[in-house]
């Protein structure tokens, strides 16, 4: 049931407008990310801040091939996964400050963005918290009938978590519309996954029957392609998928991880920047194929740093949340 | 103590060579956890122990919790002395039924023929802005199993003997370190010892109340004792070390000598560690008492990420102050 | 052989009782029936005796304390004997704890010394302090911060001298309370404060209690060796009509009304410091004849202060006569654990409508005291009234 996802398909019924979104989402994450770096170092930003810089097209080719409805789970590298599904940033960066604005009324913080009005059902701080969340809210929209598909998002980490099992295995038996979307960015936090990740990663999911896709991570066209395909299956009634993306981080597992080396190269790095930078790459292709030539695309980026300074700006002048709020929505 | 030998090292550099040391005593004790290799742990508590014993005894493992406490088990009733690490407190709830049925029970239902003798290490403790999944104290949930012991080191001189001492116990211990103390420094010999498990130890004499803290709330209890000796009020603090065994005699006895008592630990104030401490109290010294035991510990909601909310949902040495100055008629 | 000497059981609810001296030390010679010690109870202070010949050794009490009753509290040995290390079991060691169950047998021993303060808010620890330093808790000045009794609160109180109410005016003397009188003061007060009283009056025709009294004290009855009163009658009377009445032999705790098979009338006597009540036990059963001596045993012994522990044990039912004092009527306290009492007025002539017609009878005035906890108005009238109808006809009952 394993396959690589074929390159041909990439195209296929997707039309300069959604092209052009595709990358203006990209390059919101990226900007995103990068203020969320500076906020961070500069010390306005509290906690940890986990960047999603270099796997943009992961969540951005997922999300586009979902309707607004559909149910994602996300994870500590979650800003990505909240923008691509519809996000404000400003009500981000409010969250990411502690800030009463925020998505959560600054209680939940980076680690933990929620929003139903995208289907972002929370981003997770415990590595394969949310497989039994994302596999639950598809038993729901079956039994419903709503016709909605969940995608969980998670880290090659959480392929050490028993509960993913457990819920594939669920998964299938109720042949149930869920994605688990493994973004293997080959690192854990300071580990590499070949010393925590036995045997042949999508063969786990096929053992149990389902679908089992590998794509490249960092080819948008791809990840979309390969995603449509697998919500519309799971659309149809036909079961759970597994989609290996595989991609890399660019920046620490923190913005505090800063000296690498001992546990990956700086050459290593390189590489991956010079050659798999989804964005870059992406914009080559669309002026390759005369979608966009470099103004469009230059009028794109000054609009999202505009739009992030202005989110930026709100979040750092919006109040805290008062004291009294430290109680509520303890309960129902 | 004596004077000689003694030098100021971090709580971590506490805890760091207390594994060396029994790594170097005996060759059946490794270490076992996410990140405890090269990196050392998030932090850095390990730094340089896989140079020294190489990672065949310091062994990363996967994101697995479960299974690698389930073979800490295992590993531990057949020959070897696990160390255990799990990286958050928060983390421990996947490891439950490898504690809470196999480790802590496999000694009794064996009728005393399997013995367990593994140590958990892992923190506790908010006030790193880590939100409601990276910022419990759940040692409470280990104390309330029977066969588990439980060990909530403050200072340095302290993480180092009773670490020590946890791993040539033949139980499955559980040892809390509190996150923010990692950086905490202190004097600890040079010299070889080690601290009994079950014994408390009186941080500070007073005569007036009695401040019971835990871990990371007994340096919020000698903080609130220099305020308090400023409003003429003398506070002991006392510091049980371990939840389990607990020595309840000196609690006791520190009561009865001051009459007033208030029990300060980082977990849920609520069916928590505090409240078992206050009731052992209450039973132990009741005709001492002035006034009511109090507990304070965590809010009895998720530790939430917003710095202003979540300095609300901790005791600190001022919120302790304020709660004694009143039991005491202060205020 | 060694023998305990414990903290004996006076009362149906007593749990402690308080040392007030010993009359011997460590060592002395004691024999049997001789005063070993004086103990406080709820009620009064009382003597207790020495149970065998010997020595006595191993005193683990002091004066002050106050102790769970049964608990040992010294041994009489024989000489040269050693003092059990043991506490012996508490039933098998004195034999002063009264036949009567008690009620709150399984309740823990506490420390409390005066029962006045058990509703007021206090510490433990100045709750212990005071019964160590004799402190009475009425009259502590509270400085918690929620109004409660705290230990320097005791301790200033115990240095303070003596406590009055109102500054004393110049010239005024201030006379120090008695034992019997502060347990008097204490007793009414907490039962005042605290049990809902409601009260019956019920005029009754009392010319066959005279007839009766007349007739039996005038009779050869050898074994009526001296006067029979009107307490004596009404006693018999009350006793035997309680039989009937359940509930007005009864006792209120927390858990539920607690009935008592057994009917054990205190009658309350006047002694120099204040009222003591003396206890008639099984007086349902008893004869006449036997109350009348039983009585008069109790009130020479209250009066000479030779009152021994268990002259106060087990009290089911009080009656309170006044009538020796001409007071026609008058309302009295219920004591602490009972559930009624019967105060009765003077036996005077006075004028009543028999039908329709005015004639002189004697009549005396009967006031029933209720707790409106255990007994209700109806209960209460019901009673007096079966008690009306046994005074009427004496007879029916003492046979
Ligand atoms: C159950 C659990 N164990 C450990 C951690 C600590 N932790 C946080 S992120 C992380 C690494 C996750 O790696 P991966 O799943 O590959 O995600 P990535 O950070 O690479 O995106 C770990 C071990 C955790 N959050 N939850
Ligand atoms: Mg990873």
């Amino acid at each position: 049931m394993t396959t690589v996802s074929d390159p041909t398909r990439t195209s296929a019924g997707v039309g300069v407008e959604k092209w052009l979104r595709m990358y203006r989402q990209m390059m919101a994450i990226r900007l995103f990310e990068e203020n969320v770096n500076e906020l961070y170092t500069r010390a306005l930003m509290p906690g940890l801040a986990h960047l999603y810089i270099g796997e943009e097209a992961i969540a951005v080719g997922v999300c586009e091939a979902l309707r607004p409805d559909d149910y994602v789970t996300s994870t500590h590298r979650g800003h990505g996964h909240c923008l691509a599904k519809g996000a404000s940033p400003k009500l981000m960066f409010a969250e990411l400050l502690g800030k009463e604005a925020g998505y959560c009324r600054g209680k939940g913080g980076s680690m933990h963005i929620a929003d139903p009005a995208t289907g972002n059902l929370g981003a997770n701080a415990i590595v394969a918290g949310s497989v039994g969340i994302a596999t639950g809210a598809a038993l729901s929209a079956k039994t419903l009938k709503s016709g909605q598909v969940a995608v969980c998002f998670f880290g090659e980490g959480a392929l050490g978590q028993g509960v993913l099992y457990e819920c594939m295995n669920l998964a299938q038996l109720w042949k149930l519309p869920v994605i688990y979307v493994c973004e293997n960015n080959m690192y854990t936090e300071y580990t590499h996954f070949s010393e925590t990740t036995a045997g042949d990663i999508p063969a786990r999911a096929s053992a149990f029957g389902v679908r089992a896709e590998t794509v490249d991570g960092q080819d948008v066209r791809a990840v979309h392609a390969v995603a449509t395909d697998l919500a519309d299956r799971a659309r149809r009634g036909e079961g759970p998928a597994f989609l290996l993306c595989n991609t890399y981080r660019y920046r620490g597992h923190h913005v505090g991880d800063i000296n690498r080396e001992y546990y990956r190269s700086k050459k290593e790095e390189q590489q991956w920047l010079a050659e798999s930078d989804p964005i870059k790459n992406f914009a080559e292709w669309l002026k390759s194929q005369k979608h966009a030539d470099a103004s469009t695309l230059g009028t794109i980026d000054s609009e999202l740093r505009a739009e992030m300074d202005q989110a930026v700006k709100f979040a750092v002048g919006a109040p805290y949340p008062g004291a009294d709020e430290v109680d509520q929505d303890v309960y129902a | 103590m004596p004077e000689t030998g003694i030098r100021e090292i971090t709580f971590a550099e506490a805890v760091r060579e207390a594994l060396a040391e029994e790594m170097r005593r005996d060759s059946r004790v490794f270490i076992m956890g996410e990140d405890v290799a090269e990196a050392g742990t998030p932090f850095k508590v390990l730094s340089g122990l896989v140079e020294e014993f190489g990672t065949a005894r310091v062994v990363d493992t996967p994101i697995s919790e479960a299974g690698f406490t389930g073979v800490g088990v295992g590993a531990a009733m057949t020959g070897l002395r696990p160390v255990v690490d799990i990286m958050f407190g928060d983390f421990i709830t996947l490891t439950m039924d490898q504690m809470a049925n196999q480790a802590a029970k496999v000694h009794y239902m064996s009728g005393g023929k399997w013995k367990v003798p593994m140590v958990m290490r892992t923190t506790l403790g908010a006030a790193r802005r880590s939100a409601a999944q990276h910022s419990q104290s759940l040692h409470a949930w280990f104390s309330h199993i029977p066969g588990l012991k439980v060990v909530l080191p403050a200072t340095p001189y302290d993480a180092k003997g009773l670490l020590k001492s946890a791993i040539r116990d033949d139980n499955p211990v559980i040892f809390f370190e509190d996150k923010m103390s990692f950086k905490l420094k202190g004097p600890v010999p040079e010299a070889e010892y080690t601290i009994p498990l079950g014994v408390a130890d009186i941080k500070r004499l007073g005569t007036d109340i009695t401040l019971l803290g835990t871990s990371s709330m007994v340096q919020v209890a000698l903080e609130a004792a220099v305020m308090l000796e400023q409003a003429g009020i003398s506070a002991e603090v006392v510091d049980p070390r371990t939840t389990w065994p607990l020595d309840e005699h000196t609690l006791i006895e520190s009561v009865k000598k001051t009459s007033r008592a208030i029990v300060i630990d980082e977990g849920y104030g609520r069916y928590g560690v505090a409240a078992e401490i206050a009731a052992t109290i209450a039973e132990g010294a009741f005709h001492y008492l002035d006034g009511p035991v109090k507990r304070m510990g965590a809010m009895h909601v998720p530790i939430p990420f917003s710095p202003p909310l979540e300095d609300l949902t901790v005791p600190t040495g001022k919120t302790v102050f304020d709660t004694a100055m009143k039991l005491c008629g202060r205020s | 052989m060694a023998i305990s000497v414990v903290m004996p059981a006076l009362e149906l609810t007593q749990e402690t009782g308080k040392l007030v001296s010993w009359r011997k030390k460590e060592g002395d010679a004691v024999a049997r029936g001789e005063t070993l010690l004086e103990v406080e109870t709820d009620k009064a202070v009382v003597e207790v005796e020495a149970l065998a010949d010997g020595y006595l050794a191993g005193v683990k009490a002091k004066e002050g304390d106050v102790i769970a009753v049964g608990r040992t509290i010294a041994w009489i040995v024989d000489k040269g004997e050693p003092a059990p290390a043991d506490e012996a079991p508490a039933a098998a060691a004195a034999g002063v704890a009264p036949p009567v169950a008690r009620a709150r047998a399984s309740a823990a021993p506490s420390g409390d010394a005066a029962i006045s303060g058990a509703r007021m808010k206090i510490s433990p620890k100045a709750r212990r302090l005071a019964s160590e330093l004799h402190v009475n808790l009425d009259s502590v000045r509270a400085s918690g911060p929620g109004g409660e009794i705290l230990a320097s609160d005791v301790e200033a109180a115990a240095k303070a001298p003596a406590p009055s109410v109102a500054a004393p005016s110049a010239g005024a003397k201030l006379e120090s309370l008695t034992a019997i009188g502060r347990l008097m003061a204490e007793r009414t007060t907490q039962s005042w404060t605290t049990v809902p009283h409601f009260f019956l009056v019920r005029e009754v025709d009392a010319s066959a209690l005279q007839q009766t009294r007349e007739r039996l004290t005038a009779s050869a009855d050898a074994s009526l060796s001296g006067k029979i009163t009107h307490t004596d009658l009404l006693i018999a009377l009350v006793a035997r009509v309680l039989l009937q009445h359940p509930r007005l032999n009864a006792s209120w705790t927390r858990d539920g009304i607690q009935l008592h098979p057994e009917v054990n009338i205190a009658i309350a006597i006047a002694v120099n410091d204040g009222v003591i009540a003396s206890v008639i036990p099984s007086a349902h059963a008893a004869s006449i004849a036997e109350i009348a001596a039983q009585r008069r045993d109790l009130a020479e012994r209250a009066k000479s202060g030779k009152s021994r522990p268990q002259d106060f044990a087990g009290a089911t039912f009080t009656i309170s006569n006044l009538g020796m004092f001409q007071i026609d009527s008058f309302t009295a306290i219920i004591p602490p654990a009972q559930a009624a009492i019967l105060a009765v007025g003077a036996i005077t002539d006075r004028v009543v409508a028999i039908n329709g017609q005015p004639a002189v009878r004697s009549m005396i005035t009967l006031t029933l005291s209720c707790d409106h906890r255990v007994v209700d108005g109806a209960r209460g009238a019901q009673f007096l009234n079966d008690l009306a109808k046994a005074i009427a006809e004496p007879r029916q009952l003492l046979r």
